[in-house]
């Protein structure tokens, strides 16, 4: 058996997802996913934070792995691990060998993983005896392993006692048989999908299906030694779209749970931000790259083309399909979004689950887009992307505030945004 | 030839040089043949009839980054040694430039 073969993204043009084992991924870099996770995190002394961000992984990968074992009909153990040894390099998590892992748990450790390598290169240590970065492998892992040894969902506990951010050499997790299982539920897979197609603009030279069809031919190889994948300037993952939804959700209903309702503008404003960060970047990063220039740039004609093209590509990274509904300027832009994945994801919960009734994310990308072509113009310089250029940008706030004039989240049958300077 | 630092991001730092004509298959094999230890790999991008080409440094010390397209080239080089490689890099590039 050739793991590596089986392992694939199948991409749904007509949903502008990219989907492995029934979970549609999206691609993110590690600015977003650190800032995420530590807006998360930060709220470790108010309710357990693992419980969010380490269970909601485990829930995933189990509902996964179950799906990509009975697609390809792998009942063997040591195949089984050689699938999820192989999933979790292809999706730029890290390398890791799962040799040692039995029905009863084990140890897992490994130089290269996604969050630890990428903290540890990019910010300052953290304080010593805090735990590691790794939430997101492990509870990965868990799911993994309880999918591999066809165990019940939640019968896995797991801790991570070593990190590359404490000074470790090794990221290292403990898996064990838990007597009591954890309360977790199966994932919500494609969530309550739609479809739709790609619209081509006309008001742009920009080729909306070319350029899509461009980004899904590019390269993202994971490297071989350490199993993470450098792309644009960044470092990116291919992460279960579910479990950035689902851990924002989660995380606002604990936050409101242990603190009132008061604490949920914060808490969608923090939301929002990362959506930004995102924005500044993912598809800053994006748009200043050797693929933008290949696939995009010979057809710019206009400011307004940048957000054609960024546009065009966001179905390739599984992000769901984006239409301009009229031609954007300064002033405003107003879009679609089809299948959006974040909003795919909670609509598959019924409403007495959620709380969100909008996806904070993408308020937050399509402002930060519209200000790196209109307050950075980035269109007419190469911009250098640091803390002083955010700063200089952001440091009084949003340049650009996004709406939801519509959402799925509120009943409506569909999403619609609207994009707009930001009252002063 | 003009040079910009673009990115400090993780364990690399993106820089974008520019040269005076779009770097051609030959002068990227010529990069790739000068430079021991450098692997080249070419990606066609059928859609658009494009090409993108990835030069990977010896040792994985940086990823030169460039099309058929542009006279932009990406240099994402290793943080602890980026400005060592930075000038050896533009001198290479400077080289096969007008070959």
């Amino acid at each position: 058996m050739n793991a590596k073969a089986l392992v694939s993204f199948q991409p749904q043009v007509d949903r502008g997802t990219l989907v492995l084992g029934g979970e549609p991924h999206v691609v993110h870099c590690h600015y977003y996913n650190h800032f995420l996770q530590t807006s998360i995190e930060d709220a470790e002394g108010i309710y357990p934070v693992e419980e969010v961000l380490v269970w909601t992984a485990q829930e995933i990968a189990h509902s996964l792995f179950k799906s990509l074992f009975k697609d390809t009909g792998v009942t063997d153990y040591r195949e089984r691990k050689a699938i999820v040894e192989a999933v979790y390099t292809q999706c730029g998590y890290g390398k890791i060998n799962l040799a040692d892992l039995s029905a009863e748990g084990g140890e897992v450790r490994t130089p290269y993983e996604h969050y630890a390598y990428t903290y540890a290169a990019t910010f300052p240590p953290r304080p010593k005896g805090k735990r590691g970065v790794a939430y997101f492998s492990q509870g990965y892992l868990a799911g993994a392993l309880e999918a591999i040894y066809d165990l019940p969902l939640g019968s896995v506990g797991s801790q991570q006692v070593a990190c590359l951010t404490q000074g470790d050499s090794e990221v290292v997790w403990h898996f064990y048989r838990l007597a009591n299982p954890l309360p977790l539920k199966p994932s919500i897979g494609e969530g309550a999908f739609q479809t739709g197609s790609l619209v081509q603009f006309p008001a742009t030279r920009i080729p909306y299906a070319q350029i899509r069809d461009a980004v899904l031919s590019l390269p993202f190889i994971p490297d071989s030694e350490t199993g993470l994948i450098e792309g644009f300037g960044v470092v990116l993952t291919f992460t279960p779209g579910n479990y950035y939804a689902l851990i924002s959700e989660r995380h606002m209903q604990r936050m409101i749970q242990a603190l009132g309702k008061e604490i949920e503008p914060l808490v969608l404003d923090m939301l929002i931000e990362s959506g930004h960060v995102c924005a500044f970047n993912t598809l800053g990063g994006i748009m200043q790259s050797a693929e933008w220039d290949a696939v995009v740039r010979p057809y710019i004609d206009t400011p307004e083309d940048w957000l054609h093209g960024i546009m065009a590509a966001l179905p390739a990274i599984g992000w769901g399909i984006v239409s301009c509904t009229n031609q954007p300027s300064s002033a405003e832009w107003s879009v679609c979004l089809t299948n959006w994945y974040e909003s795919t994801a909670l609509s598959a919960l019924s409403p007495a689950q959620r709380h969100l009734d909008h996806s904070p994310f993408a308020r937050g990308l399509f402002a930060g887009v519209m200000a790196l072509i209109y307050k950075a113009r980035i269109y007419e310089r190469r911009l250098t992307f640091d803390g002083h250029l955010y700063r200089e940008l952001f440091g009084e706030g949003r340049i650009y505030q996004a709406t939801f004039t519509e959402s799925r989240l509120r009943g409506d049958p569909k999403d619609s945004l609207l994009v707009t300077p930001s009252r002063t | 030839m003009k040079c910009q630092k673009l990115q400090v991001c993780a364990w690399r730092v993106k820089y974008l040089l520019t040269v005076e004509e779009p770097l051609g298959a030959h002068q990227w094999r010529a990069l790739a043949e000068e430079w021991t230890g450098s692997t080249l790999e070419v990606f066609p991008i059928p859609s658009v009839s494009g090409i993108l080409y990835k030069l990977t440094l010896p040792e994985k010390e940086g990823i030169l980054t460039g099309s058929d397209r542009s006279t932009d080239i990406y240099a994402i080089l290793l943080r602890m040694r980026a400005e060592e490689l930075l000038p050896e890099v533009m001198n290479r590039l400077q080289a096969v430039a007008y070959l």
